[in-house]
C-alpha cells in the first residue's frame, strides 16, 4: 500500500503523493523494502493528488 | 527619497506590465511607496505580484511602505483574501486595514499563501483538496476526476518556487466570472516570487545552445515549450508539462511572466498574445492558470469582478 509507505517515509500526515522530497522518501521506501527480483503490485487506495 | 508606484485600479495580469514599468524605475536606496488607495479589484495573480514586489524591493533597501485601498469593500475583500496578513511581514501598511477573518467563502478557494517549502505545497494541496472540489465540478462543470489534475497543477506550480526560485513565494486560488471574451466562470491559480527567474535558473545549462537569442523570452519558451529543467538528470522538466496536458484538456489557459517577457498558451476563449519581449522588466516569476467552466446549457449570471 503506498499510502501506507507515504505516511512512514515522512513526518505529517500525508496523503498526496506530491513534492519531489516526498517522491524520493517513498522510493526509498519502496525500494529497501523490495527483494531483489520481485514483483510489486503498487496499490495507491487512499492515495489523494499525484504530481509528476 | 520615496518613489511612488501605483497600483492599477484593476489589477490584474493585464495590467501587470504598467505597474512593473513603474517598479522598474526605482533605484537603488529609494525607498518605495505602494500606492493602492485607489485600487478598485485586485485578481488573485495581482495580490501575489504585489507581495513579490514588496519582497523585491525590501530586499534593495529600506522595508517598503504600502497605501492599502481607500475603498472599505476593497481593503476588507483584500484582508479577507489573506493579502495583509502576507504583507505586513514586508510592507509599512498605511491606512485602515480592517481586522477580518481569512476567507472561509467560496470564491476563495486558497487565501494568499507562501510557499517556502516542500511541506507548504502538501499543506496547499491538502486545503485544497477539501475545498475545491465541489466548487470545480458543482461551479465550473469539471467531471470530478479532473480535480485531481487540478490539484496536480497546483501542486506543480508551486514546486517550482521551492525547486527553483531561491527564495519563497505565494500562491492564491480564486473562483469568479470571466467578463472579458469568455463570460463564464473561471477559476484562477495565480502563482508568484520574486526569485532569479527563468533565464536565470536555465542559464548555465541552455544559454549556449540558443547563443544570441538567449535571453527571458528564450528562456521561457526552453521551460513551457520545450520541457527544458536546470537539471540535467532524467525525468526532470514534468511539471510545467503536466500543467500544459492539464490545461489542454480543460481548454485552459496558462501564462508565465519573468524578467521582460512573457510566454502564454491561449485558448480560443482568450485573445492575448503567446509570446511578449521587451516588457519591463520584473524579478522572478509570476504564474498564471485559468480554468474555464465547461460550456453546458447552464445560463450565465452572477456578479463580474472584470
Amino acid at each position: 500500500m503506498v499510502k501506507a509507505v507515504l505516511q512512514r517515509s515522512v513526518s505529517g500526515f500525508y496523503t498526496d503523493l506530491v513534492t519531489r522530497p516526498t517522491g524520493r522518501a517513498v522510493r526509498e521506501n519502496i525500494e529497501r523494502d523490495l527483494a531483489h527480483g520481485t514483483i510489486a503490485v503498487m496499490d495507491f487506495t487512499g492515495v489523494g493528488c499525484l504530481d509528476y | 527619497m520615496t518613489r511612488l508606484i501605483e497600483v492599477p485600479t484593476q489589477f490584474d495580469d493585464r495590467s501587470f506590465d504598467q505597474f512593473a514599468a513603474s517598479y522598474a524605475q526605482a533605484v537603488d536606496g529609494e525607498r518605495l511607496l505602494f500606492d493602492a488607495h485607489a485600487a478598485e479589484w485586485a485578481s488573485p495573480y495581482g495580490l501575489v505580484g504585489l507581495l513579490a514586489a514588496g519582497e523585491a524591493a525590501a530586499r534593495k533597501g529600506e522595508r517598503p511602505l504600502l497605501t492599502a485601498p481607500a475603498n472599505p469593500d476593497v481593503v476588507s475583500y483584500w484582508a479577507r483574501a489573506g493579502f495583509f496578513r502576507e504583507a505586513a511581514d514586508l510592507f509599512e501598511v498605511h491606512g485602515k486595514v480592517p481586522k477580518v477573518k481569512v476567507a472561509v467563502e467560496s470564491e476563495v478557494l486558497l487565501p494568499v499563501t507562501p510557499v517556502r517549502a516542500a511541506e507548504d505545497v502538501h499543506a496547499v494541496v491538502s486545503t485544497i483538496q477539501q475545498r475545491a472540489s465541489a466548487i470545480l465540478s458543482s461551479e465550473l462543470g469539471l467531471d470530478p476526476k479532473a480535480t485531481m489534475g487540478f490539484a496536480m497543477a497546483l501542486s506543480e506550480s508551486c514546486q517550482n518556487i521551492v525547486e527553483h526560485a531561491g527564495t519563497g513565494g505565494w500562491v492564491a486560488v480564486q473562483a469568479y466570472n470571466w467578463r472579458r471574451k469568455l463570460a463564464r466562470r473561471v477559476v484562477v491559480i495565480a502563482v508568484a516570487d520574486a526569485g532569479v527567474g527563468f533565464r536565470h535558473s536555465l542559464e548555465p545549462t541552455q544559454a549556449k545552445r540558443f547563443g544570441e537569442r538567449w535571453g527571458d523570452a528564450a528562456a521561457l519558451e526552453a521551460a513551457l515549450i520545450q520541457g527544458v529543467s536546470r537539471f540535467r538528470d532524467p525525468g526532470r522538466g514534468q511539471g510545467l508539462a503536466g500543467i500544459r496536458r492539464y490545461l489542454a484538456r480543460w481548454e485552459g489557459k496558462v501564462a508565465i511572466r519573468s524578467g521582460s517577457a512573457r510566454i502564454a498558451i491561449v485558448p480560443r476563449w482568450d485573445d492575448d498574445l503567446p509570446l511578449r519581449d521587451g516588457l519591463p522588466a520584473f524579478p522572478g516569476s509570476q504564474v498564471l492558470l485559468i480554468i474555464p467552466e465547461q460550456e453546458s446549457e447552464k445560463s450565465g449570471g452572477g456578479s463580474s469582478k472584470q
